[in-house]
């Protein structure tokens, strides 16, 4: 089917091109007036190419920076240079690297550099291209909108269709001598590049300003994308084989492939670090991702998820910025700014890697063609997530939180000593410290890590900066009714590098927990602050302990208690509520000492409920609090 | 080499303190419940001369809980300077009482000077009030009580750059040798004081370690380190060294090295090595050292 529209007959330049001469002009060919077919023309037009599969992408990664492109073949590691820099993001189209600098638009071999053509595109930049082993199709476009220009060349270097568009010109794929041109967000034209007839066109009642190769086969959209197969003819009433990413709240608000009507320029800006990458496939009628995953960077991190529910499956931490991605059939490629391509397994294992040997501002990689072997198996993903919320810099909150949040979901006793170390880092900013905090005091696996925390104390000669989280360690522990944490919490108690509201936290947790070991810890403990205490919670920490005296102390732990309720020094809301705490019941909560806390029963074991001799210290704390009897 | 685990510096403080604690926190304190380790037995002392002080009254002053009695009866006691008044004054401590208070009590042992008010001062060295830990400190220096040095060695790791700077300089005054690895730790980190107590401390090659630092450190850190170094004897700080010491402090040529110089011979004791002393002299004229007089 090769004809000439009559909006391209209107035009000189468009009669010429009919004949196989290049199509000049200014717009026209892309009509608005063009009849609806009920996708007629786009499914004859797959029927006839179907045999006529565009070739996939070589496996190649590209480099840019000021010094020239580095690219590098994948996985053989095979690399090459080329003079002279890119002023947006190199395409890998088929066999070739087609890129623009400085006015020209050029092709590279992929496997090896040599530049196979070049030609002038009067001061546009690459917006996008495709190449089906004979054309190569490319969309050039200025900063400013209303400037797109589709080129065809063959691989003579040829320019042999050329059109000018005021329309935005989306990104062009080709196959079968056909160029695919989304445009106006709406249709995709398909164009006989050696007729220079529009042979076919889509409408899309989704936003299209794509289309793409993947592993050989066309794909058609921005956000969702439909395939160009058997299907197509029904894509116009949305029942072509389709496929989108599930929507989840990711740091930076990533795209996918973003608009087609956009220049990427490299300018090392964020919008190069921040992506999804995803390839899609379909067996039958239905479509999926590779590996059934997908990747989302966000700077020095890039996240696996699954194309089910956007549940995290895997971290990869980089050695720089994340600055090109691409899903394989198996596996998936990353590359960074430090030049470092990594390859990783489906499972987010390694799976070797490449460098391109410089430091990049912008990179291009395309693996959709390759099947990548696991060569390492991936660490626990407590153990990945750890990692990368080490990498991550303090202005980079919104990924923190993620990170975090998807830690608090594991029960690998591992998070809890990631979230620990989190917590003793100087290096963590004061939100993320918090955060881990709060998880903490909510984990109950991991008790080894929580003791072996509470082994810490500050230590300024051995660069210990920061104490332990005693509060949230403390709360945890309680909740397991870890009687083993008692020494350690009560020696944290008259460490003074300890935060005043975390000593208040051990001294709930040890006037439930606490052994008769703990004794002179506690009394001495109560002796320093009964009359000094100076802030409500130091005011709360001596009641608990007192009354963790009375519960283990006897006799003498309870008349130690008693005289400093009757003592005129002491301070005036520790004296309240200790003669709260002997009130409600001291005798009784000494007596209940005698059963071990570890080994009491109801609904203590579970750390929520509320122990008897809980409720009398909880009693008389809040009598110190409010000066009020419950 | 510096201690790595504070634990240690803990456990030895703890065991001391046990070990001591037959004195005011005991007797403040209620019989231990049957967990808790039994204190050794106190050895036999002999018994201390009679007071002039009025033990029984101030005693009863001091558990009276009215704020201004205690002060009054820790005045006399502290200006009395008689040493029967350290045990009541312990006893306070041991049972604990009002910020003021502690603060005068603290400082009557420091003027007592004790050695058997150390396991009462000791838990005040961690009290969470900055006051009151600096306090303690200070009168633990001051008493020399055995323990002290563990206890300044701890507050060496603490998180209070003052009580840091009271510790550096006490484990010179009370010549903790264990110390000297914590104390070159600490020194680049911003504790000058360690470097009059290495000065004070050093043996052989640490004095080696400790001149080192001289032109990495400010001038007048290291001063107060090298003076008490060219007065130690021979035996603990070779002449040989001093002579190095003394001939790079001669080529600095600067007024404060020529100053310290001056420091260091006015103060050269009279059993000191006349090598070390002629060498001083010399540098003082500009003459090296290590050469011949002219």
């Amino acid at each position: 089917m090769s004809r000439c529209l009559p909006l391209v007959l209107a035009l000189v330049a468009a009669t010429t091109a009919c004949s196989g001469d290049i199509v000049k002009g200014s717009g026209a060919p892309f009509s608005e007036t063009w009849q609806a077919d009920q996708g007629r023309s786009i499914a004859a037009l797959e029927q006839k190419l179907r045999a006529d599969k565009a070739p996939a992408a070589a496996p190649v990664a590209v480099g840019v920076s000021d010094a020239g492109l580095f690219g590098v073949t994948l996985p053989d590691g095979q690399r090459w240079t080329h003079e002279g820099s890119a002023d947006t993001l190199p395409v890998v189209a088929g066999e070739l690297v087609v890129a623009s600098n400085a006015g020209k638009l050029f092709a590279l071999e992929a496997k090896t550099g040599r530049e196979v053509w070049s030609i002038s595109i009067d001061g546009r930049k690459l917006r996008g291209a495709g190449d089906d082993g004979t054309f190569t199709v490319a969309v050039v476009a200025g900063e400013n909108p209303g400037r797109s220009r589709f080129v065809a060349v063959n691989r003579t270097g040829k320019i042999v269709q050329q059109i000018d568009s005021s329309v935005e010109l989306g990104f062009p794929a080709v196959q079968g001598g056909v160029a695919f041109i989304p445009w106006s967000n709406q249709y995709v034209s398909a164009f006989d590049l050696r007729s220079g007839d529009e042979v076919a066109r889509l409408l899309l009642r989704e936003i299209v300003t794509q289309a793409r190769n993947f592993d050989g086969e066309l794909w058609f959209g921005e956000k969702g994308l439909v395939r160009f197969d058997e299907r197509i003819r029904l894509a116009t009433t949305n029942q072509g084989t389709r496929i989108g990413l599930p929507a989840r709240q990711l740091p930076g608000k990533p795209v996918w492939l973003g608009s087609g009507n956009q220049l990427w320029p490299v300018n090392g800006s964020a919008r190069l670090k921040i992506r999804l990458a995803a390839s899609p496939a379909a067996s039958g009628e239905s479509a999926y991702f590779t590996n059934h995953a997908y990747l989302a960077s966000y700077f020095r991190v890039v996240l696996g998820l699954s194309e089910k529910d956007g549940s995290l499956q895997f971290v990869k931490s980089l050695s720089g910025d994340a600055l090109g991605m691409s899903a394989a059939r198996r596996g998936f490629a990353v590359c960074d700014s430090s030049g470092k391509v990594s390859l990783v397994s489906e499972k987010g294992g390694d799976a070797g890697g490449a460098e391109l040997g410089a430091r990049l501002e912008a990179c291009t990689v395309d693996v959709s063609a390759l099947s990548l072997e696991q060569t390492a198996p991936a660490a626990s993903l407590a153990e990945q997530l750890g990692q990368a919320l080490g990498q991550l810099t303090p202005d980079m909150a919104v990924a923190q939180k993620l990170l975090i949040d998807e830690l608090s979901r594991l029960d690998d006793p591992l998070v809890t000593k990631i979230l620990i170390d989190l917590t003793s880092s100087v290096k963590i900013p004061p939100d993320l410290r918090a955060a881990a905090r709060k998880l903490i005091a909510t984990r109950r696996s991991g008790k080894q890590y929580m003791l072996a925390a509470l082994e810490r104390h500050y230590d300024y000669v051995s660069d210990v900066l920061l104490p332990p989280p005693l509060g949230p360690l403390a709360d945890a522990l309680a909740a397991m009714n870890e009687v083993s944490a008692t020494p350690l919490l009560a020696r944290h108690l008259n460490d003074p590098a300890n935060e005043m509201a975390d000593v208040e936290r051990a001294a709930i947790a040890l006037g439930k927990l606490a052994t008769p070991a703990e004794y002179e810890d506690l009394r001495t403990f109560f002796t320093l602050y009964r009359a000094t205490a100076d802030e409500p919670s130091l005011v709360s920490a001596v009641v608990a302990v007192a009354g963790a005296l009375v519960r283990i102390g006897g006799a003498p732990g309870k008349a130690l208690v008693e005289r400093a309720a009757q003592d005129p020094l002491t301070q005036p809301d520790v004296k309240r509520g200790l003669t709260a705490l002997l009130a409600a019941g001291g005798g009784a909560a000494a007596a209940a000492a005698s059963a071990p806390a570890g080994r009491s029963t109801g609904p203590e074991e579970t750390g929520r409920g509320a122990p008897p001799r809980g409720e009398q210290i909880r009693s008389a704390l809040n009598v110190a609090k409010t000066g009020e009897r419950p | 080499m510096a201690v790595r685990n504070p634990n240690l510096l803990i456990i030895g403080a703890a065991l001391w303190l046990g070990a001591l604690s037959g004195s005011a926190r005991v007797s403040a304190a209620p019989t231990q419940p049957s967990a808790a380790k039994a204190p050794k037995a106190a050895p036999p002392v002999k018994a201390p001369p009679k007071s002039k002080l009025d033990l029984a009254a101030l005693q009863k002053a001091l558990e009276s809980g009215n704020e201004a009695q205690v002060l009054a009866a820790l005045d006399t006691i502290a200006g009395s300077g008689d040493p029967a008044g350290a045990a009541p004054v312990e006893a306070l401590l041991g049972r604990g009482a009002s910020v003021r208070v502690l603060e005068r009590a603290i400082e009557t042992l420091g003027i007592l000077a004790q050695p058997s008010s150390g396991a009462a001062l000791a838990p005040y060295a961690q009290h969470r009030t900055p006051e009151l830990r600096r306090a303690a400190l200070r009168a633990l220096i001051a008493t020399k009580a055995p323990g002290a040095g563990d206890v300044l060695r701890r507050a060496l790791h603490g998180s209070d750059a003052s009580q840091r700077s009271i510790a550096a300089r006490g484990l010179g005054e009370l010549n903790v040798r264990a110390a000297v690895p914590e104390l070159f730790n600490v020194l680049p980190k911003d504790v000058p004081e360690a470097a009059q107590s290495l000065g004070k401390l050093c043996v052989e090659g640490e004095c080696d370690k400790l001149v080192g630092f001289l032109g990495r450190l400010r001038f007048e850190v290291m001063e107060s380190a090298i003076v008490p170094l060219l007065l130690r004897p021979q035996a603990d700080v070779p002449d040989e060294l001093k002579l190095r010491l003394i001939e790079r402090l001669r080529r600095m040529a600067t007024q404060a090295a020529n100053q310290l110089l001056q420091t260091a011979l006015a103060q050269f004791p009279p059993d000191g090595s006349p090598k070390v002393k002629q060498g001083i002299e010399r540098a003082l004229k500009g003459y090296s050292v290590t050469e011949q007089a002219p």
